[in-house]
This record gives structure tokens, C-alpha cells and sequence, in this order.
């Protein structure tokens, strides 16, 4: 049943699909669990996906989500198969964000975003492999393996929330949970061919979620579809975003803003090429485009470090006195530089990110949305970890993969990441729309115009 | 604005003398000679700081939170 394209469902199926299959009874949610399930243990060996899998819990809801299917007091998301990043708290289940520094004591309750999808009925099928404590882009992991990316499983599929890209690029989970403090959630939603969508910072609630940098985590979500992104998000909103439905119609009326410098010449000509592509496809949706003057980001990465280590290591200073010989050796490095900087160095990068958000939010007195590409380049091969990109020098491949994303982690812009074609080696490639503080719905509408009238096939080795 | 070459002694006796975390050698090696990549190197960071120091900002506040964010900052057990 799940590989027949005749088949009122697949593994590749959107949430909105899997929807209206229970409603019509031609699928049944214990069904779906239980072909997830069987296609995760399938896969387990060979992608790393998941850390834990929540197969008791998980289908215990899809036996609750039948009963209120049958009983018309389903949720929204009732029976939809999903993941969560291993650094969101469920209750039941260890929380390990990827490490073995925390212990193994199993989550009294669910995060605020866990409980929001139970409340709406969806089905948690498992906690996904991450980059240690989300410090890194590049999705390695010595503790619980590297997941390769399914498009070609000699590439990386980006991080930190890697497992979560991979559990929806295979067909393991309808949609899945990451964080994104810098692009985590963008990233690998990009390299892995998904939507990835970072809300408005705050739009979603983050309590009991393992924090990496709270002036700059955000909750993410990888779906398939911006269609699924909005659905998702009411969900988690309880109905604030608005989201749900709001990805139909065209563009007519809508104008769009692509920076005139710094991310041209800093991205790989096939990423360029889509673009291009993709910027054609929004003017015949009745999109209008006009360039736009981004803010100076020369000191980006300085900013974002000198934020994120200091913050880091205040959440870790509470294991480091018994626990620092468990960290990987580059986060353990990261949290020791967090001690050296200075007070004011912190102040300073505070004071940059707010001229960041005015300059930004400027930009939007002039255009509805801002388009870009997501990542500089395709999934790069598993043993990179340095890289150049475009005219750009090479550096840490995590500082490339993120160079596009970073700016809205700070500014807080909605901004998504959404599949925009596939290079000349059959690998996806992305572009990143970014909108208004809690415009969300208008973030994914754009998106929609472009990833929802693409096919959405299953990589072949998936 | 630093004039001289890091070491990992500097960084010792910061931690000692200051009470900061104990951090071993292979860690305070990492600083001042990375490996890894994440970080290019404190003393590159160190330089990036001093020239992010000469931007002007005027009277320009550290950013707040967006208004209406929905968490709370709740902590772990």
C-alpha cells in the first residue's frame, strides 16, 4: 500500500493528504503508525535518523486519534505520524540533545511543543539525531552517528536538526520538529529538499526545550509542503499564526524584495541558476520584484559568536564542573571561549543585533517579503569541513551553510526555507523567504507559489 | 586592543585567578591553536572584536525581545 502511487496514501504523502484520507476512512491512523514504524526500523542502520523511537507512546495516539476520528472530536493533526528533535522534551522519553552529558532520566511532561501537536492529536513516533547540543550546521555527531543525506548518502544532510530533515526526506514521519538558532532547521530542510520554516522568534513557545542561545533559538518546523509548514504551525499556536489555508491563490499584489549584494557572489552557480528560476516563477505568479539594500553584515559571525558562547556556556556552566570530559571536544571549545569574552563584547553584539532588526525591518516598509537563496550550496560530501562558495573565501563549513540564514535568527523574521529544484548532480537545492514579524502566513503563501507545485517524490534510495 | 599573542598560560591564569571553570589543557590548547573549526581560533575571534569595537553606534540600545514572544524561558529539571 505505501509504495503504490494508486494507493489513497504514501510515505511521501503531505500532512493535507494523510488528512484527508483518515477523513474519507480510506486510511486508518494505526496503519499509518505502524508503516512508519516498520520503515524506521528499516532504515535505522543506514541513516541514523532517530535516537529514540517513541513506538509504544506512538501508537497508543494513533489508536486515540482513530477513536476521535470515528467520534468527530478530532484535532487537526489527528494520526499524523511525526518526529521531534532529540532536545525537546517528551514525557516518557530521555531527552539526550545529542550527548551524553545529560542523563537518562526519562521527561516528567512534554515541551510546550509536544503537548501542542498531542492536543491536536499527532502522533509522536520518535526524538531525531542532532548536531551535539544543535552547536554546529554540519549534523556531525560522534556519539550517535552522522545521518547522510538521502539524496546521496556520500553528503551531508546539514544540521543541527539533521535526523528531523532526514525522518521527513525518507518517508519515516510526516513532518518533524527542529530548532534553528542560526539555520538549523533551514539548513538541512534545504540540503534534504523540504521546507523548513523558523517562525517569528517567540511565535512559538520553546519551553522544555534544551536551550542553546535564547536570545537566538527558535523552534522549527520541516515539512514537506509550506501547505503542512501551516498547518503545523497553527497547531503549535493554537490557531495564532493564522497559517493553516493561507498558502492558496497566486501573488498577485505581492511585492518582493532580492538583495542587490553579499549573496549573489557567495553562492555556487547551480544555487544561483534556481534562484533565477524560482525569482521567474514568483513574477508569473504576479509577484513584483524590486531590489532592496541589505544591512552591512561584515561582522555577522563576530555578533553571532559573541552572543551564542557566552549564552551557551551560562546553560552548561550547571554539568561543566562534573560532566566536561562527556562534551565533544569543538562544543567543549566553544564554552571555554564563552569565558574569555568580555561583558562588553556581549553588550556590543546585543547592541549590533538590534541595529540588525531596525535596518531589516526597514526593508519591509518598502516589500512584503524578501527572497534569497537558503544555502549557498548543496549538500557538500560527508568528509567536508571546509568549503568555499561562490567568490567567497573558504572557511568552517558550518560558518557557509549558515551564511545566508544567520541575520533573521537575530533580527527574528519569519523566514522559511523551500526546495527550489535539483542541481546537475541531482541534489536539492533551496531558496529563503523571509517576511514581517508575525507574518508568517504570507512567508508560507510565497513559499506555496514555489514548493507546492513541484512533485515531491521520495529520494530513489529512500 | 590586544597587542601580543595569546597563550594558553594567559588563559590558566584567567580561570585560576578569576575562578573561572577549570578548564584542561587539551581545551585551553584549542584556543589558542584550533583544530576543529567551529571557532577559527580565539585570537582571530579576539581581532574580530576589536574591529567590531570600532563600529559606531551611537546611542543604540541592546535589542530586546520581539514583543508578544510566547516563551517564558522555563527551566529543565
Amino acid at each position: 500500500m505505501t509504495g503504490d502511487p494508486g494507493a489513497p496514501w504514501t510515505l511521501a504523502s503531505p500532512v493535507a493528504d494523510l488528512a484527508r484520507a483518515y477523513a474519507d476512512a480510506t486510511a486508518r491512523p494505526e496503519a499509518v503508525a505502524d508503516a512508519c514504524l516498520e520503515r524506521i526500523d528499516a532504515l535505522q542502520d543506514r541513516f541514523r535518523a532517530f535516537i529514540t523511537v517513541s513506538a509504544k507512546r506512538g501508537r497508543a495516539e494513533a489508536a486515540a486519534a482513530a477513536k476521535a476520528l470515528w467520534d468527530g472530536t478530532a484535532g487537526p493533526l489527528a494520526g499524523i505520524p511525526y518526529a521531534v528533535k532529540d532536545v525537546f522534551d517528551a514525557a516518557g522519553l530521555p531527552t539526550t540533545a545529542g550527548s551524553r552529558v545529560p542523563d537518562d532520566t526519562p521527561a516528567e511532561a512534554d515541551s510546550a511543543g509536544v503537548g501542542a501537536l498531542t492536543r491536536a492529536g499527532a502522533v509522536l513516533l520518535g526524538k531525531t539525531n542532532l548536531h551535539e547540543f544543535a552547536y554546529g550546521a554540519t549534523g556531525d555527531n560522534p556519539v550517535y552517528g552522522t545521518p547522510p543525506n538521502p539524496w546521496d548518502e556520500t553528503r551531508r544532510a546539514g544540521g543541527s536538526s539533521s535526523g528531523s530533515a532526514v525522518a521527513v526526506a525518507c518517508g519515516l514521519t510526516a513532518f518533524a520538529l527542529g530548532t534553528d538558532t542560526g539555520g538549523s532547521t533551514r539548513v538541512p530542510a534545504a540540503l534534504c529538499g523540504l521546507v523548513g520554516l523558523k517562525p517569528t522568534y517567540g511565535l512559538v513557545d520553546t519551553r522544555g526545550i534544551v536551550p542553546f542561545c535564547w536570545t537566538l533559538d527558535h523552534a522549527g518546523i520541516i515539512t514537506r509542503t509550506a501547505a503542512d509548514a501551516g498547518l503545523v504551525l497553527d497547531a503549535l499556536t493554537r490557531g495564532r499564526a493564522g497559517a493553516g489555508g493561507a498558502t492558496e491563490g497566486d501573488l498577485a499584489g505581492v511585492t518582493l524584495g532580492v538583495p542587490e549584494t553579499h549573496f549573489a557572489e557567495a553562492a555556487e552557480p547551480a544555487v544561483l541558476r534556481a534562484f533565477d528560476a524560482a525569482r521567474g516563477t514568483f513574477e508569473r505568479e504576479g509577484a513584483r520584484i524590486v531590489d532592496v539594500s541589505m544591512p552591512d553584515l561584515e561582522h555577522i559571525r563576530t555578533v553571532s559568536l559573541a552572543i551564542q558562547l557566552p549564552e551557551g556556556l551560562s546553560y552548561h556552566r550547571r554539568y561543566l564542573p562534573d560532566r566536561a570530559e562527556l562534551y565533544g571536544a569543538d562544543i567543549r571549545a566553544g564554552l571555554a571561549t564563552g569565558q574569555f569574552l568580555l561583558a562588553e563584547h556581549y553588550v556590543r553584539a546585543r547592541r549590533m543585533v538590534e541595529r540588525y532588526r531596525r535596518e531589516t525591518d526597514a526593508l519591509f516598509d518598502m516589500v512584503d517579503a524578501l527572497v534569497l537563496p537558503a544555502c549557498p550550496v548543496a549538500a557538500p560530501a560527508l568528509e567536508t569541513t571546509h568549503l568555499a562558495a561562490g567568490s567567497g573565501e573558504a572557511g568552517p563549513l558550518g560558518n557557509v551553510l549558515t551564511r545566508f540564514t544567520t541575520l533573521f535568527n537575530m533580527t527574528g523574521h519569519p523566514a522559511a526555507a523551500v526546495p527550489a529544484g535539483m542541481d546537475g548532480d541531482g541534489l536539492p537545492v533551496s531558496v529563503q523567504v523571509v517576511g514581517r514579524h508575525y507574518d508568517d502566513a504570507t512567508v508560507l503563501r510565497i513559499a506555496a507559489a514555489l514548493a507546492d507545485r513541484m512533485p515531491r517524490p521520495l529520494p530513489p534510495a529512500c | 586592543m590586544a597587542t601580543r599573542r595569546l597563550s594558553e598560560s594567559t588563559l590558566r591564569a584567567v580561570t585560576e585567578e578569576l575562578g573561572g571553570i577549570p578548564w584542561d589543557d587539551a581545551t585551553l590548547r584549542e584556543l589558542v591553536a584550533p583544530q576543529f573549526g567551529v571557532v577559527s581560533g580565539f585570537q582571530d575571534l579576539l581581532a574580530a572584536l576589536d574591529a567590531l569595537g570600532a563600529v559606531d553606534l551611537g546611542e543604540t540600545p541592546p535589542v530586546e525581545p520581539t514583543p508578544g514572544r510566547g516563551r517564558s524561558g522555563g527551566s529543565r529539571p
